[in-house]
């Protein structure tokens, strides 16, 4: 099975001294995977990240920053490919801020319901409602002054087509009574 | 109809004349300890590091932005030792404690001077004993940091003859240069939320620390080696896994930036020239009216740094050689300040 899609994210960026901005983020991610009869789905790839800067007329600003990533996910579309399922992907982002030689790493989780719907032979298409979680060192959500999560968090939307080598089975499939 | 476009024309009149005056509260206040240091006792002077001082102590407070000369303590020449450097540091430490809401400042440190890094064997002028101290202190290696070694900027007062031992050298060092980790312990004494750091100086890169991020060009720039390597990818993963900490070298709540790398020089228009600046301070003196890349009215200092490298990578460093080119360096966190408000 290949795979290609898109996500688009609003990220929840704070670092513990400053109040929390909302960061734009968008990637492209191609893979490959596998799909069992018990409907999970093992997969994995490599993408790409970008997020905007956000605005500096306070002072300051989150930057902007532009990911090289790879990926590895398990999901459950169920064993005929039903209309909804989850996924769980980890992915591993390489880093560079906008304008600099820096370069940071940092692992994501995100975990996202899915909806698919058939495409034309042996594709089908998939809605995500992705959350993550970027576990960076240079970030971290705060409540008050008390800090709750290290990090960063987003929530988001993603597209992705599946294509897949051998036919795609979905529903129910009418079975004639033997004799 | 008339009373209402009247209305309109004052409204639109009044907008344009608004930004006229003091500056909008969009920055907070801010405080800056500047340092500039041509004139050396025993080792060489420079052409313009107290211009570059200068300007900009002129920069920062004229109005576009908004630095009140009574936050700003400037020093040149023999008035720029270790010990005012304490003292200096100190008052502005105060001064910004007592305020209501101290982490709701901003803070800039500037130095222009001589600097070396230790482990570099590369002032051959200097005596034995201070070669001696640099290339064999194995006890100034550090295990992190874009510095792989102690790095120092030289204060007015430093001497380097007459000493007889590398425990002399060590002393001297203390008494009259500043080193990464003195400079360090130096900016945590500020509460601003937002502390800049700008060296130019030989070697400054090594005051960088990377906590969080490594920086891909190395230590030593030749022209080549922009570029992310697998090792840097590596280097990135280790930094992140290991989770390094520490008191060494710069953190990240401060912004630095600095002229050149550990195992670079840096460099000023010859004496004479029409630009009487150290190179990067000249270019980041025209930050302001041309760095400004996503155009909102801030030039952060990552636009800021940006421009200087564009700047001197294609004016200057075509005209060096291989090993003498150099390109500023930059430590941050997850967050930029803003640097400069464009006129």
């Amino acid at each position: 099975m290949i795979i290609a899609g898109s996500d688009s994210a609003a990220l929840l960026a704070q670092d513990t001294r400053f109040d929390p901005r909302l960061q734009l983020q968008s990637s492209l991610y191609f893979g490959f995977g596998a799909r069992f009869l018990r409907g999970l789905e093992l997969a994995g790839g490599i993408g790409t990240t970008r997020a905007t800067a956000t605005s500096a007329a306070v002072g300051y600003s989150y930057p902007g920053w532009t990911g090289r990533t790879a990926w590895v996910r398990i999901g459950y579309l169920g064993p005929r490919i039903s209309p909804i399922g989850f996924r769980l992907t980890a992915f591993g982002v390489l880093a560079g801020y906008d304008s600099t030689f820096l370069l940071s790493f940092f692992p994501i989780l995100e975990f996202a319901t899915t909806a698919h719907f058939p495409l034309t032979g042996n594709s089908y298409g998939t809605i995500g409602f992705p959350i993550g979680w970027e576990i960076r060192r240079d970030l971290g959500i705060r409540v008050g002054n008390t800090a709750v999560l290290p990090g960063a968090v987003y929530v988001g939307i993603s597209a992705a087509v599946h294509l897949s080598v051998s036919p795609v089975t979905r529903g129910r499939t009418a079975t004639a009574p033997s004799r | 109809m008339r009373a209402i476009l009247t209305g309109m024309l004052i409204i639109v009149v009044g907008s344009l004349f608004s930004g006229c005056g003091a500056l909008p509260p969009d920055l907070p206040r801010g405080f800056a300890i500047i340092y500039g240091i041509a004139e050396y006792g025993d080792i060489n002077d420079l052409n313009y590091s107290d211009n570059d001082a200068t300007d900009i102590y002129n920069l920062l407070t004229s109005p576009d932005q908004g630095f009140s000369p009574d936050d700003v303590i400037i020093r040149l020449n023999a008035e720029a030792t270790k010990t005012q450097m304490d003292t200096d540091f100190a008052e502005i430490a105060a001064r910004i404690a007592s305020l209501p809401n101290p982490a709701l400042t901003r803070f800039v440190f500037y130095f222009a001077g001589h600097g070396y890094g230790d482990g570099m064997a590369r002032y051959y002028s200097f005596p034995d004993v201070w070669q001696d101290y640099f290339n064999n202190s194995q006890v100034s290696i550090e295990p992190q940091g874009a510095g792989m070694y102690t790095d120092y900027f030289f204060l007015h007062d430093i001497s380097i003859l007459g000493l007889a031992s590398v425990d002399a050298v060590a002393t001297e060092l203390e008494r009259a240069a500043e080193s990464d980790d003195d400079l360090a312990i130096h900016l945590q004494m500020i509460l601003s939320r937002q502390k800049t750091a700008v060296i130019d100086a030989c070697h400054s890169g090594g005051f960088i620390g990377n906590g969080t991020a490594i920086d891909t060009v190395p230590p030593a720039y030749d022209g080549d080696g922009a570029g992310i390597s697998i090792i840097d990818g590596l280097t990135a993963i280790t930094i992140y896994a290991d989770n390094r900490s520490g008191t060494a070298d710069i953190g990240p709540e401060t912004v630095i930036i600095t002229a050149a790398g550990e195992q670079d020089f840096s460099y000023e228009y010859a004496d004479g020239a029409e630009v009487e600046n150290g190179i990067f301070t000249h270019y980041l003196l025209e930050s302001p009216m041309a760095a400004d890349s996503n155009y909102d009215g801030y030039v952060t200092v990552s636009e800021a740094y940006a421009f200087t490298v564009r700047s001197i990578n294609a004016l200057e460093n075509p005209s060096l050689l291989g090993e003498d080119k150099f390109v500023p360096r930059l430590g941050t966190s997850g967050v930029d300040f803003v640097m400069f408000r464009v006129p």
